[in-house]
């Protein structure tokens, strides 16, 4: 049943998600809110520019927690993390939004760049932003940001390819499931070839993920959330932005295993230990989180420096003060407190319920590390326009998330989890191991 | 062939009972080698007491402008104690198995860097004696110590670390000196270790006790990794001098001490591995994770360099440019390449198995880390300092004799403690190595009944083991 000191667990099931069950519908009923949305909001008034900016966080928000979940799935494997080997694939499945981030990163850039970078688009005479003319222009960084996002998720593709590819071998499918089984398992080559190739390709490219993950979601985050104010920097920044997802791809992939592992029938494969050290991970995340931006804040705090200090200015005044205590309360205080103790982190809805939290709270972040940098009216700019984006984003991501469920199994294969590293090896008796 | 099931990282260990002789063979036998190296410390400890006399006597301008070499130093020795920390505590906590022999003596070297660290604000502030007004107690001049003063915030920070590391330390001792004192035949010795593990006998009950204090302790000392030398950082972070005010300055040390320790343990582990026959326990295993941990932090240390790098020149702003352009160009550009090279370029020859697994090459990397992380602290204190705002400030740094002897000393007190620890206390986690071991067995074989079994077992439905299927 659970775990063996082995690693390899007994009697492990093919499952997929079942057809059927009110996800689609859900799905379709939140892309057309948003959709709705998108179009009903009036694009003039105070400020044209509020729709696209939502589009903006939004993007930013769903794009870096699949991201995030996906480097949640290459860290359990590169650490040869047992102890999650029947959750890692909820985390894996965030790979399935990627292509529409991909595509949505399009239209989001080019429909509203005016209303992101207003303040050096077409500024001329700051010598500030003359210096740095090479780095703030419209065409350079879209090109850069779309290499960056096809290089990330390609290579997380790969990463997906190579985890799925063994697992789905030999099974049968409907016609929807086998068109994708045949095209993982092209050229096979045996089971224990294939696991073992696997194992170390998935080495090699989570290697180059995290370090993809690294360079490039920073420069995603620096393109789209600190050019917009473009006398501001900040050596954290970057590394604020993409730690940020990766606890937010954490608290998704919780809340997910929680929704979905009845309905996939492998609840008993997940065990309170499991929701345990998944609750360990995401506070540890929450006080590395709040670490991070402390870090950040009591350096600009202390150095008083009119450069540095707008950003915090910008955002700890009227309108934004409420949203900018709200950040802290979400990802950090409350967790940290809700998940204290060992007890509660191991009941399945209360560990969800907390993950929800955390996940409003980034997404408040996210709102937060963009707008606020160019907004000047008296309101704060939050309401049915942004909630209603972000349905429509939930809907995507459902959508992309439950075609995954459907189609691929939701356990690793033991043959897979067999040519990972062992704990004991066996040695011919009477000789002498050597070095 | 018939085969005996063997821990993976111990292929060479046969059973409990080798654990525990070799443990105590550490503590009995000291070679000529220990004690030629034993009288080198000693002598090193003596010129910097020396010198150090010198210095108290004939004031601090015997010191170069600054005090450089003795907050790089004080820096580098503080961040050294991280990697001990790391991997006794968050290793620990992550169930990274392979620690297990290695942690005690990283442990040791944490408690033992942080003391040689600890000497350093005692030596600089030139009148030691009044080291004490840096303690939060109203002194005879009937004021508190500055609390807006990042350096007061180091006093914390480092005697934070000092306390829990050092308890932690202790705490994990206790099983393995009650099994020292019942294998001690000197009576000293054993009269010692019998006060020392405090009774320890070894019941469930202590046990239980025992597993909790130390889980309890793990999860304390971890966020103190984080912590201290990220206060160590803000001495220079909040301040706004060009090159050291940087947000990312408090993660970016702490991954610079931990690269820095993790090459710390292997220069240490490498020698202490030859001369005191510990190959069983040292394994192949422990250098390829070691290897890869300090890729790791190698290569965050160079994201840090890079990020640097390219946020003074993305800010346009004239200082932050110049300071940086200075660094690799300018007259400390031996030392900003140095940093360089050895802290995010050598060590991305780990990358190669090969590499990973030959000593020879990781130890003189581990070296080339160690140099490179004291000229990291060096980059970052003197040619900022040498290159701020105004040209007036602009000075040279040059060191003396009496802080060349200082730091070689400092060398000398921490491998002084380090060696007298490996002979006085055990050097090898007697219990925890045996947690890896696979349990003595009456028959061999019954453990791995549930080993992976062949893929051809009946019952199964798909070549890939799934024992089920269900068509949806």
């Amino acid at each position: 049943m659970a775990a063996h000191s082995s690693g390899v667990p007994e009697n492990v099931p093919f499952r997929t998600l079942p057809r059927g069950g009110p996800t689609t519908i859900v799905a379709a009923v939140l892309v057309v809110l948003g959709v709705a949305t998108f179009f009903l909001v009036p694009r003039g008034g105070e400020d044209p520019g509020r729709i696209w900016r939502a589009f903006q966080f939004n993007w930013l928000f769903w794009a870096s927690t699949a991201m995030g979940m996906v480097m949640l799935a290459v860290a359990l494997h590169l650490t040869n993390a047992r102890w999650a080997w029947s959750i890692r694939r909820f985390a894996l499945a965030g790979v399935a939004f990627l292509p529409v981030a991909w595509l949505l990163f399009i239209p989001m850039f080019w429909g509203g760049k005016d209303f992101y970078f207003h303040h050096w688009i077409g500024v001329h005479g700051d010598p500030v932003i003359d210096a740095k003319a090479a780095w703030l222009n419209v065409d350079g960084m879209f090109i850069r940001d779309m290499v960056a996002l096809t290089l990330l998720f390609g290579l997380a593709f790969r990463f997906a390819w190579l985890a799925l590819r063994v697992d789905v071998f030999g099974a049968r499918g409907d016609a929807g499931q086998q068109g994708w089984y045949d095209r993982l398992t092209g050229g096979f080559r045996g089971v224990p070839e294939e696991a073992a190739r696997s194992v170390s390709g998935m080495n090699r490219t989570g290697v180059f993920l995290s370090l993809g993950y690294a360079i490039l979601w920073s420069i995603i985050g620096i393109d789209l959330a600190m050019t917009m104010m473009p006398h501001w920097f900040s050596t954290m920044f970057p590394v604020a932005f993409f730690i940020a997802g990766f606890h937010a791809g954490m608290a998704a992939t919780a809340i997910l295993v929680v929704l979905f592992r009845k309905r996939i029938g492998i609840e008993r494969f997940i065990t309170p230990t499991q929701f345990h050290d998944l609750g360990k991970l995401i506070f540890a995340f929450s006080v590395f989180w709040m670490y991070l931006n402390w870090s950040q804040y009591v350096v600009i705090w202390y150095g008083l420096l009119p450069h540095e200090q707008e950003w915090f200015v910008r955002r700890f005044n009227p309108p934004f003060t409420t949203m900018a205590q709200l950040v802290p309360l979400l990802i950090f205080v409350f967790p940290f407190l809700a998940l204290l103790a060992a007890w509660v982190k191991k009941i399945p809805a209360y560990l969800a319920l907390v993950a929800g939290v955390i996940l409003v709270g980034n997404w408040i972040e996210r709102f937060m590390i963009t707008t606020p940098s160019v907004y000047e009216g008296s309101t704060l700019p939050f309401g049915l326009p942004e909630v209603g984006i972000a349905l429509g984003f939930m809907g995507l991501f459902l959508a992309c998330y439950v075609w995954f469920l459907r189609t691929f199994p939701m356990l690793p294969s033991p043959a897979f989890m067999a040519a990972q590293d062992p704990a004991t090896i066996e040695v011919p008796v009477g000789a002498a191991v050597t070095h | 062939m018939e085969t005996v099931t063997r821990s993976a990282f111990h292929p060479d260990i046969v059973g409990y009972e080798d654990v525990n002789r070799d443990a105590n063979r550490l503590l009995t036998k000291p070679g000529k080698g220990y004690l030629a190296l034993l009288g080198m410390s000693v002598g090193l400890v003596l010129l910097a007491a020396f010198s150090l006399g010198y210095m108290v006597t004939f004031g601090l301008g015997t010191a170069g402008d600054n005090w450089a070499t003795y907050i790089t130093t004080f820096v580098f020795w503080v961040g050294i104690g991280h990697a001990g920390t790391l991997i006794s505590a968050i290793l620990y906590l992550f169930r990274a198995a392979w620690r297990q022999s290695i942690y005690r003596f990283a442990e040791a070297m944490t408690v033992f860097a942080v003391l040689t660290a600890a000497l350093f604000p005692l030596i600089h502030i030139g009148r030691p004696w009044f080291f004490y007004w840096l303690l939060p107690l109203p002194s005879q001049r009937h004021i508190w110590p500055d609390f807006r003063s990042p350096l007061l915030w180091d006093v914390f920070a480092v005697t934070t670390y000092l306390t829990v590391s050092s308890v932690f330390f202790f705490i994990g001792l206790i099983p393995d000196i009650a099994a020292a004192r019942d294998g001690a035949t000197v009576p000293w010795r054993k009269k010692t270790y019998a006060v020392l593990a405090l009774g320890w006998r070894g019941t469930d009950r202590e046990w239980r006790h025992f597993t909790r204090a130390y889980l309890f302790l793990a999860a304390l000392a971890t966020p103190l990794v984080l912590s201290v030398h990220s206060v160590v950082s803000w001495d220079f972070a909040v301040s706004i001098v060009p090159g050291w005010h940087t947000t990312i300055f408090a993660p970016y040390f702490v991954a610079g001490a931990i690269l820095s320790g993790v090459a710390m343990v292997v220069t240490l582990m490498v020698p202490v591995g030859k001369i005191f026959r510990l190959e069983k326990y040292f394994t192949k295993v422990h250098y390829d994770r070691l290897g890869k941990l300090l890729l790791l932090t190698s290569t965050i240390v160079g994201f840090a360099y890079g990020t640097e790098y390219f946020m003074a020149w993305y800010s346009g702003e004239l200082f932050e440019r110049g300071v940086f352009w200075d660094r690799v160009t300018g007259q400390y550009a031996y030392a900003g390449w140095c940093m360089i090279t050895f802290n995010a370029f050598v060590p991305q020859l780990l990358w190669m198995r090969k590499i990973r697994g030959n000593l020879n090459a990781f130890f003189i990397i581990s070296i080339l880390v160690n140099i490179g992380m004291w000229y990291e602290r060096f980059v970052i204190i003197t040619p900022s300092l040498a290159h701020s705002y105004e040209p007036w400030k602009w000075v040279n740094y040059h060191m003396t004799w009496v802080e060349a002897a200082i730091l070689l000393g400092s060398f000398g007190w921490f491998f002084m403690w380090f060696l007298l620890f490996l002979r006085f206390l055990p050097g090898l986690s007697i219990a925890e190595i045996k947690e890896v071991l696979p349990p003595p067995m009456k028959n061999r074989h019954a453990e791995h009944d549930h080993a992976p079994k062949p893929a051809a077992a009946p019952g199964e439905v798909l070549p890939t083991g799934y024992k089920e299927m269900e068509l949806r």
